[in-house]
């Protein structure tokens, strides 16, 4: 995460890594805000649908940027494809008002977040 | 004791009305990707509004003409011709963004998708313009426009670094994203330096029929008002730096997102009041904005105007605003992303400030309008910064709306 938050170069794939990580961290404060009564339930859904939707965007931008064989482009697509499926979760356990499902989905967010940081480490963070 | 209480008011209707969705969604944005860097960004646009504010207002207190009366009659309707259009299209495209930010209120209130809120919004726009006299949109509005406060105590209550945040006072280079920096600082300065605020305040200050004696009035009203409304802008940007920014979400994009600036804080009374800031800042511009294109036109074309009079007394007047907020309403009802909108529409307003800045450096040193209140050495000091900032802007707007914009 703070290596995708200090990166100084602007690709597109770079680009887009960051605005998924910046969404990721969208849902898991909205996530948390819900859990504590602090954020209504129709705006916690609306923000997680378009966070999710975002996400998807992200992956297809990142598949249109890079050749299918790249293993750039496959690591952190699934990484970002991990993060929109546990945004898209967390809008069903708001919906549902499951918090369980919630946290659940908090904890998927978590590890997908910490996937694109290892992805992003691995192939653009600068190298020492 | 009435002029102490004219100022007072004067204040509040200027710090209620500062802000609105171009400063928000600029500060929120900038704070976000840039921490706390921006600030003097923030600064500068309200050194210039305060300058540009004090002789709009100065300029029809002596002359009793608003600022576009005094271009239309000093260079002749073909010349006034150029900034009325430019004004008229970046007026359009602020009130649409306007509308749209009160239609995000709903939908964040409602759930209801900010699209169908655009026509109910004009409405309602139009109904208070309608029926409404001058003093109680610039003062009821305004006054409840204080809301947008919480800001500041939100920054506060933060205790945010104090020496950060001056050293964000002084122009810095950019880290990272440099054309995203740039186009941030533009897109601020935009929606500080509005013309809509300094031509609507001559107009403003002519329909309270001001003279020569609110020329103290006007000065307090201009530096304090405007202090006050940008340190309200400054709050949003240390707000979302120290919230937004260190929780990890440095891309504002998606106006969901602005409701997280306050919840951390406030908690669910922190959704509460970013709805109601968003919702009265919005409407109070959107309602500004659009007597300001009536007052452009009627005072363009010569008509009776004036918000005090009856409809009937002035149809063209009342028709332009009318228009206009059905038109603004049309882009927002079409389902195009008000905070895009927003974003663009500033920086589109900073690269159209030379139109409307340049006329001051004649209208305020001629004797004929101003008799010895002419600008000084400092005034017309600012006056030429601010055109040469403008014209700075107008050639760098649009390539860094295409390289660093969103």
């Amino acid at each position: 995460m703070l290596a995708l938050a200090a990166c100084s170069s602007s690709g597109p794939v770079e680009q887009e890594s960051k605005i998924a990580a910046s969404a990721s961290q969208t849902a898991v404060m909205v996530m948390d805000a819900w859990a504590a009564g602090a954020a209504p339930s129709n705006y916690a859904s609306a923000t997680l649908q378009s966070t999710a939707e975002a996400l998807v965007e992200v992956g297809r931008q990142i598949e249109s940027d890079n050749p299918p064989e790249s293993p750039k482009r496959r690591e952190v697509v699934t990484a970002v494809g991990q993060l929109s499926a546990a945004a898209k979760d967390a809008q069903a356990g708001v919906e549902a008002g499951n918090l369980r499902q919630v946290s659940q989905a908090r904890q998927e967010l978590r590890a997908a977040t910490a996937n694109l940081a290892a992805a992003y480490a691995k192939y653009f963070a600068p190298k020492s | 004791m009435k002029k102490l209480l004219e100022i007072s008011l004067g204040i509040v209707t200027s710090v209620g009305g500062f802000l609105e969705v171009g400063s928000m969604a600029t500060a929120a944005q900038a704070g976000a990707t840039f921490g706390l860097r921006l600030i003097w960004a923030i600064l500068l646009g309200t050194i210039c509004i305060i300058f540009l504010v004090e002789m709009a207002g100065r300029f029809a207190a002596v002359s009793g003409h608003t600022i576009a009366d005094g271009i239309r009659e000093r260079f002749g309707f073909n010349t006034f011709l150029w900034p009325l259009l430019a004004t008229l299209l970046v007026n359009f495209m602020v009130m649409s963004a306007e509308i749209g930010g009160v239609a995000i209120a709903a939908d964040l209130a409602t759930g209801i998708g900010f699209q169908w809120w655009a026509i109910p919004v004009a409405f309602l726009a139009w109904l208070f313009l309608w029926k409404g006299t001058f003093g109680f949109i610039e003062k009821g509005v305004a006054v409840l426009g204080l809301v947008t406060l919480c800001f500041v105590v939100a920054a506060v209550m933060l205790k945010p670094d104090w020496k950060q945040v001056a050293a964000g006072a002084v122009p810095s280079l950019p880290d990272h994203d440099a054309e995203s920096y740039w186009f941030m600082a533009v897109s601020i300065l935009g929606a500080s330096i509005s013309p809509y605020l300094f031509m609507f305040y001559s107009s403003g200050a002519v329909e309270d029929h001001w003279d020569k004696t609110y020329l103290g009035t006007n000065r307090a009203i201009a530096g304090l008002g405007m202090s006050f409304g940008g340190t309200i802008s400054v709050s949003v940007l240390i707000v979302a730096a120290l919230v937004l920014g260190e929780h990890g979400v440095n891309q504002v994009d998606d106006y969901h997102q602005l409701p997280l600036l306050l919840i951390p804080i406030f908690g669910f009374w922190g959704f509460v009041l970013f709805v109601a800031s968003l919702a009265i800042a919005c409407f109070g511009a959107a309602l500004e904005i659009a007597l300001q294109q009536a007052y452009l036109v009627a005072q363009g074309f010569g008509w009776t105007w004036g918000e005090d009079r009856k409809p009937r007394e002035d149809p063209g007047f009342c028709s332009v605003y009318t228009i206009s907020l059905l038109l603004a309403a049309i882009p927002i009802g079409l389902g195009l992303d008000p905070l895009k909108l927003t974003i663009f529409s500033m920086a589109v307003t900073a690269a159209s400030l030379p139109l409307t800045v340049v006329p001051f450096l004649f209208l305020l040193n001629d004797e004929r309008y101003v008799g010895d209140h002419r600008n000084g050495m400092i005034s017309n000091a600012a006056v030429i910064f601010v055109i040469a900032l403008g014209f700075v802007l107008a050639v760098v707007a649009i390539p860094l709306q295409i390289f660093g914009g969103s």
